[in-house]
């Protein structure tokens, strides 16, 4: 008797658990507030994000506007999860990640596509690049650690290893055909084949850790100096020229990295022997959930607007 | 000759045991030595790398502002973050998820000790202990896949919106599905070690099954239950995983009070991004530990002197008699101010 009506009890809760799951209405209405998503502090994608939008007050920090709530999650697979499950959301995620989610839509920026071409050619703009800048080892005592540091930035553009070491974290490269493998490079380098016991010091942008680290790990790996080590000193893209040409806390730096362009004062303290590129593309996605046909093209000014806090609901970016 | 020699046999097994003895002692207090050095350790190291941030400025030149470590009603890495909030939203969000599964457990414990028939007893048992042993990312999964959706619905029927479903609520329901199975189990203990003399003889007097249930088993367990639920305390004060995949990450100030915002607590703060952290942001995260282990601590030593002083009520051996005298006496004051009430 008891039992039955448990279980009785147990499918009326599982009725009310399914009806509150489908009450869920499918149709996007738009008088409902914008849920806004972001990815947790610290990360890079959020900051190349609210850099190309130019909202970058919070590029690094969650100094938002009172009165906005924004949830913060881990990851992208965690961005596109929960953009996928809330209607109204919107929010964004690195582009090599987007295509793979059916519930999520990737909105066009500015009139442009995001695509890996569009980000190539230079015509989808919500991109950072990540450059590095070497510094100038005029001491001829110092050759080797200028070979070090030549062949590592060699091995990172220019070898097969390099390049899926790069694509595998995460940056968009173009496709080439003039790779080299590493064993073509090794003996270019003198310091890769000695035995001499070297350390490498790298400085600047935080963005670039994860590719940096995983090239260093491939490196040292590969070569046959087992001695050689690179050590990754990473606080922000601000330390990267003043790394190597002034240093920081009485040390002097081989290679700075910087997740921008090189700016015009940091420019005058370098000079043409400081060996500069760009290695690779970091690219954001402005997504909203699949059922939100209506909107498909987003502008900077629009998203900055939304992450203000100043549009607040559907409607007031929809009838612009 | 002969007997002499016995003797000194038994002698040197005698000397031989009580030696084995002496190092099996030692081996024992080496071994409670290592574990209490290792919590000491621990605490030593959460402290020493939690007070680094306020004093030693990193790699950037960045320290953490103290007034704003308390004032500041937003969370923020860099420096500038304020926790008194987080600090709030964690204790509220325990509170309210014991809310529902101390009743739950309690009831739950009551059922398959006293209620349910022998044969479905052990299956019940085994279930609780399975449920208990399910590591905390289940049901953080367990949350997102079923507990959003529900809560999402229910917010929307409600004429709410939430972040697809995370909010406080969703947090405190996981919070509670983890600490059911640590309540029920030690409660299923406490309430088998009851003295069946005692049902036998409430049933005896007249009371019914379910009156000696609650008025007998309960009160005589009610100890190993608030023990119990002082564990379902730690667990859930100390959850990190599971809360960070449910509760949104994010709000300011007294937020967390509608149960439908998303919020933050200490655990998931000091988890969110760790893996992209340096310097302050990395650093900053012990000076959190430090609070959670204080919040963790206070409670834990305000609820042990609760618990005792209850089991001393009960007990009828008021070592402070005037304190329980002032107890006893406001119990008799509401008493009387509740009848009065009614009349």
């Amino acid at each position: 008797m008891k039992f039955s009506k448990l279980s009785k009890l147990g499918a009326l809760a599982l009725a009310f658990a399914a009806t509150a799951c489908s009450s869920v209405s499918s149709e996007f209405d738009t008088s409902k507030a914008i849920k806004l998503y972001s990815r947790s502090a610290g990360s890079g994608t959020r900051e190349c994000f609210f850099e190309g939008i130019g909202y970058s007050e919070v590029k690094a920090e969650d100094k938002w506007e009172s009165g906005v709530t924004v949830s913060s999650v881990e990851s992208n697979a965690d961005i596109m999860s929960n953009v996928g499950g809330e209607e109204y959301a919107i929010g964004y995620c690195s582009l090599d990640s987007v295509s793979s989610v059916s519930t999520i839509k990737a909105l066009k920026f500015e009139g442009v596509e995001a695509t890996k071409e569009n980000v190539l050619n230079g015509t989808y703009k919500l991109k950072r690049n990540f450059n590095y800048v070497l510094r100038n080892y005029d001491d001829a005592a110092d050759a080797s650690k200028k070979q070090a540091c030549e062949g590592f930035i060699d091995f990172l553009t220019n070898t097969t290893e390099g390049q899926t070491v790069i694509s595998t974290n995460g940056g968009i490269i173009s496709a080439r055909t003039d790779l080299k493998s590493f064993k073509d490079i090794e003996s270019k380098y003198a310091i890769f084949t000695s035995d001499e016991q070297l350390n490498i010091d790298f400085c600047g942008s935080t963005s670039v850790e994860t590719i940096i680290k995983a090239a260093v790990e491939k490196l040292t790996s590969l070569v046959s100096n087992k001695k050689l080590t690179y050590t990754l000193n990473q606080s922000g893209s601000g330390d990267a020229v003043n790394g190597i040409t002034e240093g920081k806390n009485g040390k002097l730096f081989g290679i700075g990295f910087l997740s921008r362009e090189i700016k015009t004062d940091e420019a005058a303290k370098l000079t043409d022997d400081n060996a500069r590129g760009s290695f690779a593309i970091d690219a954001v996605v402005p997504i909203v959930n699949a059922k939100n046909t209506s909107y498909t093209e987003t502008t900077a000014e629009e998203l900055t607007k939304m992450y203000k806090g100043e549009y607040k609901v559907w409607s007031d970016v929809l009838s612009k | 000759m002969k007997s002499n020699n016995i003797q000194q046999n038994a002698l040197k097994k005698a000397n031989f045991k009580t030696k084995i003895d002496l190092l099996v002692k030692f081996i024992f207090a080496f071994l409670a030595l290592i574990c209490a050095c290792v919590v000491i350790f621990i605490v030593i190291f959460i402290l020493v790398k939690g007070i680094q941030p306020f004093i030693i400025p990193d790699g950037s030149g960045a320290t953490q502002n103290i007034s704003d470590f308390f004032l500041n009603p937003n969370w923020l890495y860099d420096g500038t973050g304020g926790m008194s909030y987080m600090m709030l939203a964690t204790i509220y969000v325990t509170l309210l998820s014991l809310i529902i599964s101390v009743p739950t457990s309690i009831f739950c414990g009551l059922f398959i000790v006293k209620v349910c028939p022998k044969s479905i007893k052990e299956i019940l048992k085994t279930g609780v202990q399975i449920l208990a042993s399910i590591p905390s990312v289940i049901f953080g999964l367990f949350g997102m896949g079923v507990l959003k959706p529900i809560v999402k619905g229910f917010a929307n029927a409600v004429g709410m919106q939430t972040f697809g479903g995370s909010s406080v609520l969703t947090g405190v329901l996981v919070l509670a599905f983890m600490t059911i199975p640590t309540i029920t189990l030690v409660s299923i203990t406490s309430m088998e070690a009851v003295d069946i003399n005692l049902s036998k003889a409430s049933l005896a007097l007249g009371a019914s099954n379910q009156q000696t249930n609650y008025k007998i088993v309960l009160k005589a367990s009610q100890s190993g239950i608030f023990a119990g639920t002082i564990l379902g305390i730690g667990r859930a004060l100390g959850e990190a995983t599971a809360l960070q995949m449910v509760i949104g990450n994010g709000g300011v100030g007294w937020d967390f009070l509608n149960v439908f915002n998303i919020y933050r607590t200490l655990t998931t703060t000091m988890l969110a991004g760790i893996g992209e952290a340096t310097g302050i942001k990395y650093d900053i995260r012990f000076s959190l530990g430090i609070v959670l282990i204080i919040v963790i601590v206070v409670t834990n030593i305000l609820l042990n002197l609760l618990k005792n002083y209850m089991t001393r009520i009960d007990k009828g051996e008021p070592k402070d008699k005037n304190k329980i005298g002032i107890i006893k006496n406001i119990k008799i004051y509401l008493e009387a101010y509740v009848h009065a009430k009614k009349n």
